[in-house]
């Protein structure tokens, strides 16, 4: 889960007091799921780990000029979208979409340790979902592991909040029927009764 | 009805609604209702909802600590080479088109964010790399007087003198978190599913439910944990790769000198942290006196209690203890072996104590200032 007024209240210290703890502490939490981020659209992990680093560089020597941002969150997956598509066009030299994106970055999958799905139905859910269009599966991880709203992830994909909406539903259908597939019924129903 | 039935778009729509969070008030009830028709949905939302996480590559709390080690110096670098013009106009959006809006709302926003990252930063300050989202509360002591108190998970926590804890209002993350400065003793009720963690300068202690000591002033030279029983796991704060187990009655001496954190970004940083050596640790067992008690844990029942220890270290808890300045003006005193073990003796009594049985004796008297000088 995304705890949006620490994040707030970090990008704050960093921007009025020059908070370098502050700035350590934002730097940490959003790390893993930045370079996730910037991975699928780079295409390299590798990549992605600098790419992070040069928009938290940008970051700290903006900070000044920072304090009006609206949403941190928002703002820093935005610059890092925009750094990994530079990336990627340096590195290619052709048209930049959400078409093409790695999935091995995007790929996530339900914690076995909550009890609640097996190993094998999680593996299947995580192959459903790598099945999905590439776009698709770009929203359902925003909502998911980055904990974006409807509006934000669509202002980050260039989409609109519907697109959002319908994309989501295709994401949830899919893997809905994956689990009905390959979950015996009585695990589902003692499932239900407990 | 099939759940695969193409009239069910609104059962997905307002599942992926629910997931999202983006689900209101009537949409629930409508949810509810169709998903009494479909108990394999029902099911799915559930899954839905759980925690997930990456499948590929995830990022461990260790992998995070060393990107940022790494950030840093290429941030140093940035600075020096000042090429970084070209960085923030690539990077950065140049239309602010996402915080225009908000501008008039800010005024307010400020001074509420003002208040709570005050809070918030004003005890990180005090802390170490470990940093927790929740505000903290914190105990202190001073020199000459100890302290108890239950963490809010039932953990008992004996706090000896000069020292201080920092710990959460609540324990709400994955692991239970805390920071110590100075000596204290911990009883840990058992979680499996939240560990408890004891971050200090020089290692981080962690556990499952188990009681042990920790013996960690910045003032002085090694920290130190000594376990009473159970099993615990101790991370080096110099170097997190390097893990030690410690099992009951063991004890695990860590020099500190070369454990310190770098707090500020300075240019030759780097430089500094290579010259240091790996620190050499130590594993030892729990010392106990001629009566069996434990050395370590002898101050929790008001004893202090010391074997075969250089008089410079008992020095450093005697300070704490009486809350005086002790100072050596004859430095090969420092150096003089000496054992006991003392309940409710005054401090003259002791260095009397000590003057008699050591197998080289010292003077002391109290200067003007109350300063206590060994010579």
């Amino acid at each position: 889960m995304r705890n949006n007024e620490l994040i707030n209240s970090l990008f704050f210290e960093v921007c009025t007091n020059n908070n370098m703890k502050a700035y350590e502490q934002l730097y940490k939490m959003l790390y893993g799921k930045l370079v996730h981020f910037s991975a699928a659209i780079a295409g390299s992990f590798q990549l992605a780990e600098e790419i992070v680093s040069d928009v938290f560089i940008a970051l700290w020597q903006k900070r000044q000029q920072l304090s009006p941002v609206k949403n941190p969150v928002v703002y820093i997956y935005v610059c890092t979208r925009n750094a990994s598509l530079n990336a990627l066009q340096q590195r290619k030299a052709r048209n930049i979409s959400f078409e093409n994106l790695d999935t091995d970055a995007l790929a996530i999958i339900p914690d076995v340790e909550e009890r609640l799905v097996s190993k094998e139905v999680a593996l299947i859910i995580e192959k459903t979902i790598r099945e999905l269009p590439e776009r698709c599966q770009l929203v359902f991880r925003l909502i998911k592991i980055d904990g974006f709203t409807y509006k934000e992830a669509a202002e980050l994909m260039d989409i609109s909040p519907k697109t959002v909406d319908a994309q989501l539903a295709i994401a949830v259908k899919k893997i809905t029927l994956a689990i009905k597939l390959h979950t015996p019924t009585h695990l589902v129903n003692s499932f239900l009764k407990s | 009805m099939d759940i695969d039935h193409k009239d069910n778009g609104r059962l997905w729509q307002l599942l992926a609604r629910k997931t999202a969070n983006e689900i209101t008030g009537e949409e629930s009830i409508e949810l509810s209702k169709l998903l009494q028709q479909h108990p394999d949905a029902l099911y799915a939302q559930e899954i839905m909802l759980q925690e997930w996480h990456d499948s590929y590559k995830r990022f461990s709390e260790t992998d995070t600590d060393a990107a940022f080690e790494k950030h840093k110096s290429r941030l140093q670098h940035a600075f020096q080479e000042s090429k970084t013009a070209d960085i923030e106009e690539d990077i950065l959006p140049n239309k602010p088109v996402i915080y225009r809006k908000m501008i008039l709302r800010r005024a307010s926003v400020a001074v509420a964010c003002m208040i709570v990252a005050f809070f918030v930063f004003k005890k990180n300050e005090l802390k170490q790399p470990g940093l927790q989202p929740e505000v903290l509360q914190q105990l202190a002591t001073q020199y000459g007087s100890k302290s108890q108190l239950v963490l809010p998970d039932g953990t008992k926590v004996w706090l000896n003198a000069g020292s201080r804890l920092d710990y959460p209002k609540q324990f709400t993350g994955a692991i239970r978190e805390v920071t110590l400065e100075g000596e204290a003793y911990f009883d840990v009720t058992a979680n499996k599913q939240q560990p408890f963690w004891v971050h200090t300068r020089a290692f981080t202690v962690k556990v499952i439910g188990t009681a042990f000591n920790i013996r960690a002033y910045a003032d002085e030279d090694s920290a130190a944990t000594s376990l009473i029983r159970g099993a615990v796991e101790v991370e080096l704060t110099a170097n997190k790769k390097n893990t030690v187990r410690l099992h009951a009655n063991e004890k695990l001496t860590v020099p500190v000198a070369q454990t310190g954190n770098q707090e500020e970004l300075k240019g030759n940083s780097n430089v500094d942290i290579e010259k240091k050596t790996v620190p050499e640790i130590k594993k030892t067992v729990v010392t106990t006196d001629k009566k069996n008690t434990v050395v370590e844990t002898a101050w929790m029942e008001n004893k202090l209690a010391f074997k075969n220890m250089s008089f410079v270290q008992i020095a450093q808890s005697l300070e704490k203890w009486f809350a005086v300045e002790i100072q050596f003006r004859n430095e090969a005193k420092k150096k003089l072996r000496l054992s006991g073990t003392f309940e409710g003796e005054s401090l003259e009594e002791i260095l009397n104590a000590f003057r008699a049985t050591g197998s080289e004796s010292f003077s002391f008297k109290k200067d003007s200032s109350g300063k206590l000088l060994i010579y």
